[in-house]
């Protein structure tokens, strides 16, 4: 979900209007991994890739009325964020406890010990449990991977409001952690 | 004369937890790095945590290949769910055999009556003509029955 893509998404999207499916492919295969790390970080180890691909069929569903006003990246961002929080309302609904058993996520994640798993289902926890925008500007920048300077530009705010956004997020983090 | 140090200029707490995670994520250190400030060092070690936790690698080769062939097999089926009940094969040929049902029997109510009056039958006075309309009915009715089930039969 990079800037430097987005002339070629958009051409991509061109193309899939015009009728040809193997762009829709394209876009998929450049987004993937960006889907799927952020989804990793806030969604149970065995929804994952659940999610990651009703995020991408979501998109396909629903790319004839995007209209370009921000970046394909940006678009998908904002469907997984979407998608995430439906999910939540599901599990919700139906009762389920906020995140799966132990056993049930060691399961899908070979040769992970235990301590790390049980790091994982706490940091998912709290990442789900601080504010929206301190929980982006986290998964900007270690599920994505994007620079501050990358950050900066694509919210539209100076460098040095980026990272005190990310000091107040990990602090906001650290506090949930430790409750 | 005094020689005067040039002025660093001071770095925030903002920039020192950045540049700390920025060093971090790429692999450039691992040792926290403001020991002497608890909340720093504090906000270090969660950077530290959540590298540890996530990877920041992206799936492997297979899961991604896995995952494209799953998402394709998808796409298929939400695209056929989507389609429209006149579209799908399936729902035309029930289409069809119920709009052909229908005119058959259009046709027998509507022409039995008109050939009977043909043959007479109309004008006999009893039960006769009735009891020939019936059988001619139940004649038809048993018709439609077989070709449904031949039309219904066919690939």
């Amino acid at each position: 979900m990079t800037a430097q893509t987005a002339a070629s998404d958009e051409l991509l999207i061109q193309q899939f209007r015009d009728g040809n499916s193997n762009a829709f492919n394209e876009l998929y295969q450049r987004h993937l991994s960006s889907v799927y790390r952020r989804v990793r970080y806030i969604i149970p180890e065995a929804d994952v890739e659940d999610v990651t691909q009703e995020v991408f069929l979501a998109a396909l569903k629903s790319l004839g009325s995007f209209r370009g006003e921000a970046q394909f990246g940006t678009w998908l961002r904002t469907l997984t964020n979407h998608k995430v929080a439906e999910y939540y309302r599901k599990r919700n609904r139906k009762g389920e406890a906020p995140q799966v058993p132990l056993f049930d996520a060691m399961e899908h994640t070979e040769g992970n010990p235990s301590k790390i798993m049980e790091e994982r289902i706490a940091l998912r926890k709290a990442l789900n449990q601080i504010p929206d925008q301190y929980r982006e500007v986290i998964l900007l920048r270690f599920a994505e991977g994007l620079q501050f300077n990358e950050i900066a530009k694509l919210t539209g705010q100076n460098l040095e409001a980026v990272k005190s956004l990310f000091r107040r997020a990990m602090s906001a983090l650290r506090n949930h952690l430790d409750k | 004369m005094k020689m005067t140090q040039p002025k660093q200029p001071t770095q925030t707490p903002d920039d020192l937890l950045a540049d700390f995670t920025d060093r971090m994520l790429d692999g450039k250190t691992a040792v926290l790095a403001s020991p002497a400030d608890d909340e720093l060092r504090g906000l270090e070690e969660t950077v530290m945590r959540l590298k540890r936790v996530f990877p920041q690698e992206a799936p492997d080769e297979a899961t991604l290949k896995r995952l494209q062939a799953d998402f394709r097999s998808r796409a298929r089926s939400a695209n056929r769910s989507s389609q429209p009940v006149w579209q799908s094969q399936q729902s035309r040929r029930r289409l069809i055999l119920a709009f052909t049902a229908i005119v058959i029997l259009a046709a027998i109510f509507i022409g039995i009556p008109f050939l009977l009056s043909l043959s007479g039958g109309g004008n006999v006075q009893g039960t006769a003509g009735l009891q020939s309309q019936s059988i001619l009915t139940l004649v038809a009715v048993g018709c439609i029955i077989v070709l449904l089930i031949w039309l219904g039969r066919r690939k």
